[in-house]
């Protein structure tokens, strides 16, 4: 350090001089207190750093709302609470279901999902396909054609040849629209809110309250595969296999899809081979680049395809892509920004991770 | 309050692992001012930065037998945090714009005072806090970690997810500028606190 020409603003973001001002090193409070008595020119500066650190200090610390404190800690007991106890009578947990629910909903007009209050060895017992008796309703596509099943409530269901589906009469009228499915079959929910849709296929379960997928779940394939083309789903795996390894599922938003290993019981959440344009109004024109700040490109793309690109944005800085995109397909967009600009790419957990120096 | 290099007993963090509830409730009580204090550096959305403290807390509970230690229990409740605020903003951005096909909640942060809640303690204070509130929003939040919650600079790179040069960066430029404009504005102001 230049301690001649040091100003009042790097006093004030040294750290060694802010351990000084806090008294917090006691290294630090020797150094500058024989510091500042052999050099009584910067005292002026000193004093002023040391005022700034501390205003700053107060100013920062802004008093927080205890009852803020207390019902956040409220929602966080009873979460903790339905998880460990389960217990199906209790009306005080039907009460914060009900909150939960309808405050979700209001927030975000959206689709939205949530762990059901019901206990866990129900959900299980039930999820078994070959449940036996008489009001259930099962329809079989034994032919090579796609089958589109209507159900009730509105919402559609294409099952692929050699694929079951199984719902019980009157579905309707339960606090949830449950059906049972073994194949591959795509779904598209009628949105209701108030009546999640949860489809149990093999050993996991997928939740929704209203939106398009496809679950491809073979009765003795190893894997189970869940794809969402609209909305939000998420996907849980076997009751017994969250108590053990405590893991409660995965979100799914569309373009992304999860492999559900069933043998190791693992989740494996990725894009889709081939994400598409989320909104109406997108056109190949929005990927004509000239002369863009990276950041901005990665926008571009983040909000056409729902993806999220992380990328370091200080370094990226000075990174400006020209390239005239348009119809390619999100992996090809990438592979050219990056090879633009010397960067690379991977996807890792449904999210794109660039790599690179910086530009020059 | 609670101070920032107040460091929490091991032996609660040990009772906490060991699933006592009376650990992970003083936990939650040590840390949640602080934890509301960044959370509000981050995002003005008080119900997405007390939802997101809320998972927080309740994903630390099902995974307490698997955390190994950290050096720093804060240090680590901090980088979650903001990692959790950041994923529900995106979540809930995701959500708003299949619906309505917009941005608005991506535009520049409304500065609506109503959602910061704090006794003014005197002009020269709320005079900072407005000078503050004027700087990027990264470097308000690498001023928050430095000078509040004594964040090394090393660890607020690691918060916030940028190298170490960019965290000194944030700081160092959110100080000048805030040394520039408080000389325009209120010269005698820095003498203010010299007798703390």
């Amino acid at each position: 350090m230049d301690h001649k020409n040091l100003t009042v603003e790097d006093l004030a973001s040294n750290e060694s001089f802010i351990d000084w001002v806090k008294q917090s090193d006691p290294e630090a409070v020797k150094y500058w207190d024989l510091y500042i008595s052999t050099h009584p020119d910067i005292k002026a500066k000193v004093e002023k750093a040391r005022a700034l650190v501390l205003n700053l200090k107060a100013a920062e610390g802004i008093d927080y709302d205890r009852a803020q404190v207390d019902s956040i800690w409220a929602k966080i007991q009873d979460r903790v609470e339905a998880k460990t106890t389960r217990s199906p009578q209790g009306t005080g947990s039907k009460m914060t279901w009900a909150v939960a629910i309808v405050s979700i909903f209001l927030l975000s007009t959206s689709i939205v999902f949530w762990f059901l209050s019901r206990p866990a060895g129900h959900d299980q017992t039930l999820s078994a396909y070959n449940q036996q008796g008489d009001d259930f309703i099962e329809r079989i596509n034994e032919t090579d054609q796609p089958l589109e099943v209507q159900l009730e409530d509105g919402s559609t269901i294409v099952l692929e040849s050699k694929s079951r589906l199984k719902y019980k009469k009157g579905f309707l009228h339960d606090s949830s629209r449950q059906v049972y499915m073994l194949g591959k079959a795509f779904f598209n929910v009628t949105k209701n809110p108030y009546k999640p849709f949860i489809v149990h296929s093999n050993e996991i379960v997928v939740k929704v309250l209203g939106t398009s997928f496809r679950i491809e779940s073979p009765e003795h394939g190893e894997n189970i595969l869940v794809s969402v083309k609209t909305g939000k789903v998420s996907v849980f795996a076997p009751t017994d296999v969250i108590k053990n390894n405590k893991r409660d599922g995965v979100i799914l938003l569309p373009n992304q899809q999860v492999t559900y290993a069933r043998k190791n019981h693992q989740f494996e959440k990725t894009l889709i081979e081939s994400p598409e344009f989320l909104g109406e109004g997108i056109t190949s024109k929005d990927f004509v680049f000239d002369n863009v700040p990276i950041a901005r490109a990665f926008q571009t793309i983040e909000s056409a395809y729902g993806v999220e690109i992380i990328f370091n944005e200080e370094v990226m800085r000075n990174c400006y892509i020209t390239a005239p995109l348009g119809s390619e397909s999100l992996r090809e967009k990438l592979k050219i920004i990056c090879e633009t600009i010397g960067a690379s790419y991977e996807i890792i957990d449904a999210n794109v991770v660039i790599n690179s120096a910086g530009c020059q | 309050m609670s101070k920032g290099n107040t460091q929490l007993d091991d032996n609660i963090w040990r009772s906490f692992k060991e699933g006592d509830k009376n650990a992970f409730a003083a936990l939650y009580r040590f840390y949640a001012g602080e934890l509301l204090n960044y959370g509000s550096k981050i995002s003005r959305d008080r119900t997405l930065v007390e939802d997101s403290i809320q998972d927080l807390f309740f994903e630390l509970w099902n995974t307490r037998e698997r955390i190994t230690e950290p050096n720093s229990i804060k240090f680590y409740l901090f980088k979650a945090l903001r990692y959790k605020i950041q994923r529900n903003a995106k979540s809930n951005d995701f959500i708003n714009t299949l619906d309505v096909g917009m941005f608005e909640n991506l535009a520049s942060p409304s500065h609506e005072s109503k959602l910061i809640r704090f006794e003014v303690q005197s002009e020269q204070m709320e005079n900072l806090r407005t000078l503050i509130r004027q700087l990027p929003q990264r470097q308000q939040e690498a001023i928050n970690l430095r000078y509040y919650h004594d964040f090394s600079n090393e660890e607020i790179a690691k918060i916030m997810g940028v190298n170490y040069q960019s965290a000194c960066n944030f700081i160092f430029i959110a100080i000048r500028k805030l040394k520039l404009n408080l000389k325009v504005s209120v010269t005698s102001f820095l003498f203010f606190l010299i007798f703390f």
